[in-house]
């Protein structure tokens, strides 16, 4: 802890003026001139430590050159969380279950890493952006809003690995240029050749395991511009978390992003006007790493969470620009408040409608029926696909190596798709393709069924065939979506009854428009049978809704975890 | 005169009058066939054809349903016809057969016909499709969806398979509608409170999905946080050689047919019901 040199008290770091700040004074001093940020321990990297940060490359990543400094380590007895600070405070609460109590505290050490970028959200700012975006969630609880739980937002410096990476060299592009002569398509074809210089320096990942991909992504990017070189004073009045992920895990999304830059760039040439290069030219653009590789880093984030008995929800706010990611469930009762307006509305809309026929009903209730299947569908995926994960490279690296080797290998596998080689009259049968007959014809069909789609509403049209279609889609539909639920977290039964039901229901009008039953009643009876199925599978999706817009409580393989916790 | 003279006379009479009895009752307005009968309308001069080919009315049905299709009239011509179709009748045949029959009667002067399309040895039990079909003025107020309701609630509003209760609650409400504007629709109203909530959670449902959409920055946001240089030197297209690959152009330019429509070849509105 830094004390002020005029008057004793705490110095903190003022994101507003990009210094240290007196607390009770109110001095300002530049945090590279105050003594402690000079005090930190040094320490070489043993072997097996170097070994360790990456797939033995000295180059892939820059350590500070293996420089530790003094933390305070405070580790949630519940969840194993640990959050690192210079200060000694006590803290009441743990950021990443949410859980209220004294956090455990030790002494330890922390790599220093080459470079930070300091905060320039305060806290106030903070919670007044985080407080505007939830005000225009309309469902959002009102507990999102208080404003005595947004204090709780705290600020915490996480790792990120920052990637230079750049091109220097020729390169030599495969193009064509085609047009039809009679019964023959004449294809000229060029190479694109020029000698490249370029670079791209600051791309940034999270380096740590803790802090999800999904939040990661969506609160970027950080300004690199602002990176300065790292000095523990920017730490005064925060925390920061301890760097786990190796940099070889991201650097192909590194070298992919400056791929594409560069062969964007490079096809815009104007040399290059009124050719056409394939997907598959992109791949002779073969980015590097720079000699520096991949620099360690501090970015600073404003983190929240909302824990909900065995789930917990997070609010991530960018530190440096403000950008704001959260996870906000929905309160029922306002939904239900809102449907009900909303279905005033449609009501009203409704009357300018005519009257469907029984069948027609039915036509229209299945369609709406595949819609609400689907939305649950692309839920449940969702949801398994977060409580895994199986999105986030930097955790499933430390954690789930075999599902983190399949996801490596399905985006090599993709990647290989695209280096297939390039076909020299591609672009000449472009204009000749299948696929260019086949929509203008399935257009010419569109406009020419449109008078049958308006006479369908009139009843001359044999519904059998749509109703089939719809059923068979449902079926498959909603078979998926029975056989997802078994991921989720928790118990199912009421979803796989709730599809179950709407399925018999389905059948039962699929029998009774086949048989062409006379009664009206059948058909209204499955239409309106159908409807109730639909609405409470609706309440069943906002309730798989609430499960995507939380996440589990985390068991972060540290010491401390505790299985109490789930 | 003899006595044989005189019976002679009275049977040559009684002859003539029983020849005369069986003569249709109505004058013929028009061209039909044998089964047709042509009424022209006192009040409003237009025509009822009465042709129930099917003979599912009895002559004091006939005549009240004639009495209900002459108060009609004054919209326009008012037609009551029943016939059969081999197998199952179904909407479209029905349409098609409507439409034909009133159009070579009348063209497209207001009118209105029903018909009780009936299955040709198919079942047992009779089984049929009644359909409305409406020209002129009546088309733009009695629609398809509304030929529908009137069919539906006849169905729903009488005994089964009393063809004489659906064909009179048809006249009778289409009269009403042309009349007060105004059709019974409780079906229509229940299912779009139904459709209405569904539709309420489905518009709720796709906002909140909306609201935590992924915001992952594009490619010239991350771009503008980064320290970046592209430079190129000796841009060059080099010529390499040219192909030529045989591709005939086909004849055709994809297929698809054009016209086609779901009722037929005239402008009407028609819906039914199968009973």
């Amino acid at each position: 802890m830094n004390s002020c040199p005029n008057c004793g008290g705490e110095l903190l770091f003022d994101p507003g003026s990009g210094k240290l700040k007196c607390g009770f004074c109110e001095s300002m001093f530049d945090p590279t001139e105050i003594g402690a940020g000079k005090g930190a321990e040094e320490e070489t990297l043993t072997a097996e430590q170097a070994a360790y940060m990456g797939e033995g490359s000295a180059k892939e990543e820059h350590q500070g050159d293996g420089k530790e400094f003094d933390v305070t380590q405070y580790s949630c007895p519940q969840c194993g969380g640990s959050i690192y600070s210079t200060d000694e405070s006590v803290t009441g609460f743990c950021s990443y279950c949410g859980a209220s109590l004294v956090l455990n505290s030790r002494m330890s050490k922390m790599k220093m890493p080459e470079k930070i970028i300091p905060f320039r959200i305060t806290k106030e700012q903070c919670k007044e952006k985080y407080r505007a975006h939830v005000g225009k969630f309309l469902f959002a609880p009102a507990e999102y809003k208080d404003p005595e739980y947004l204090e709780r937002f705290r600020g915490i410096y996480m790792p990120y690995w920052v990637y230079n990476t750049g091109f220097n060299g020729p390169l030599v592009l495969p193009a064509n240029r085609s047009h039809r002569q009679g019964d023959y398509i004449i294809t000229e074809n060029y190479h694109c050749v020029g000698q490249v210089e370029s670079y791209y320096r600051g791309i940034s990942y999270d380096a740590s395991s803790s802090f999800d991909d999904h939040y990661s992504r969506q609160i970027a990017p950080f300004d690199a511009h602002t990176l300065v070189d790292f000095n523990t004073n920017y730490l005064s009045g925060y925390y920061a978390d301890m760097q786990d992920v190796k940099p070889a895990v991201y650097k192909s999304e590194v070298l992919d992003f400056a791929k594409n830059q560069i062969y964007d760039s490079f096809i815009k040439e104007p040399e290059f006007r009124g050719v056409t290069m394939g997907d598959s030219a992109k791949n002779r653009v073969k980015p590097q790493l720079e000699a520096e590789g991949a620099v360690s880093a501090f970015f600073p984030v404003w983190f929240l969470s909302f824990r909900n008995r065995d789930r917990v929800a997070y609010a991530v706010v960018n530190g440096q620009t403000g950008k704001i990611c959260g996870d906000i469930p929905i309160d029922k009762k306002r939904f239900i408040l809102y449907a009900l307006i909303f279905s005033v509305l449609s009501y009203l809309a409704l009357l300018i409608v005519p009257a469907m026929t029984p069948k027609v009903l039915l036509v229209v209730a299945s369609a709406i029926a595949i819609v609400c299947l689907s939305l649950l569908l692309s839920t449940l995926d969702k949801i398994v696909r977060r409580d895994k994960r199986l999105d986030d490279k930097g955790y499933l690296s430390l954690y789930n190596r075999e599902q983190y080797s399949e996801t490596v290998a399905r985006q090599e596998k993709k990647k290989a798709r695209k280096e297939q080689k390039p076909d020299p009259n591609a672009v000449a049968k472009k204009a000749e393709t299948p696929g260019g007959r086949t929509i203008v014809t399935l257009i010419i069909i569109a406009l020419s069924l449109l008078p049958n789609v308006i006479g369908y509403f009139s009843g001359t049209l044999e519904t059998n065939l749509v109703f089939a279609a719809e059923a068979v889609i449902m079926l498959i539909v909603g078979l998926i979506a029975m056989a997802k639920s078994n991921y989720l977290p928790k118990k199912t039964m009421g979803i796989k009854a709730g599809i179950f039901i709407m399925l018999v229901v389905m059948i039962y009008n699929l029998f009774i428009n086949m048989l062409m039953v006379a009664g009206d009643w059948y058909y209204y009876g499955g239409a309106f049978a159908l409807m109730v199925s639909i609405i409470l599978l609706q309440f069943m999706t906002v309730d798989q809704y609430n499960l995507l817009a939380t996440r589990p409580l985390p068991q972060l393989n540290r010491k401390g975890g505790d299985d109490s916790a789930r | 005169m003899t006595v044989r003279d005189k019976c002679r006379t009275i049977a040559a009479i009684l002859t003539a009058l029983l020849i005369f009895s069986m003569l249709p009752v109505y004058s013929r307005a028009g061209d039909g066939d044998g089964s047709e009968e042509w009424t022209k309308s006192k009040e409003s001069g237009n025509t009822l054809v009465y042709d129930d080919k099917y003979d599912v009315l009895d002559k004091k049905e006939k005549k009240a349903l004639l009495k209900l299709m002459d108060e009609l009239s004054i919209y326009g011509n008012v037609c009551f016809v029943t016939d059969s179709e081999p197998g199952i009748a179904d909407e479209s045949d029905a349409d098609r057969k409507a439409d034909a029959y009133y159009y070579e009667r009348f063209e497209d002067e207001d009118g209105l016909l029903l018909l009780f399309d009936y299955d040709e040895g198919y079942t047992e039990e009779e089984h049929c499709m009644m359909w409305m079909v409406t020209y002129g003025a009546l088309e733009k107020k009695i629609r398809p969806s509304k030929c529908n309701t009137i069919l539906d609630n006849a169905y729903n509003n009488n005994s089964y398979h009393d063809w004489y209760g659906y064909a009179a609650s048809s006249f009778q409400q289409a009269y009403d509608l042309l009349e007060t504007g105004r059709l019974a629709e409780p079906m229509k109203y229940i299912s779009n409170i139904f459709l209405a909530l569904i539709l309420g959670l489905l518009i709720n449902f796709i906002i909140a999905m909306w609201s935590i959409r992924s915001r992952i920055p594009g490619d010239d946001e991350v771009l503008l946080g980064l320290f970046q240089s592209y430079k190129t030197s000796g841009v060059k297209l080099d010529y390499v050689g040219t192909t030529r690959t045989y591709s005939p152009q086909s004849s055709s330019s994809g297929g698809g047919r054009s016209g086609g429509g779901g009722g037929g070849g005239h402008s009407h509105s028609g819906g039914g019901h199968r009973a």
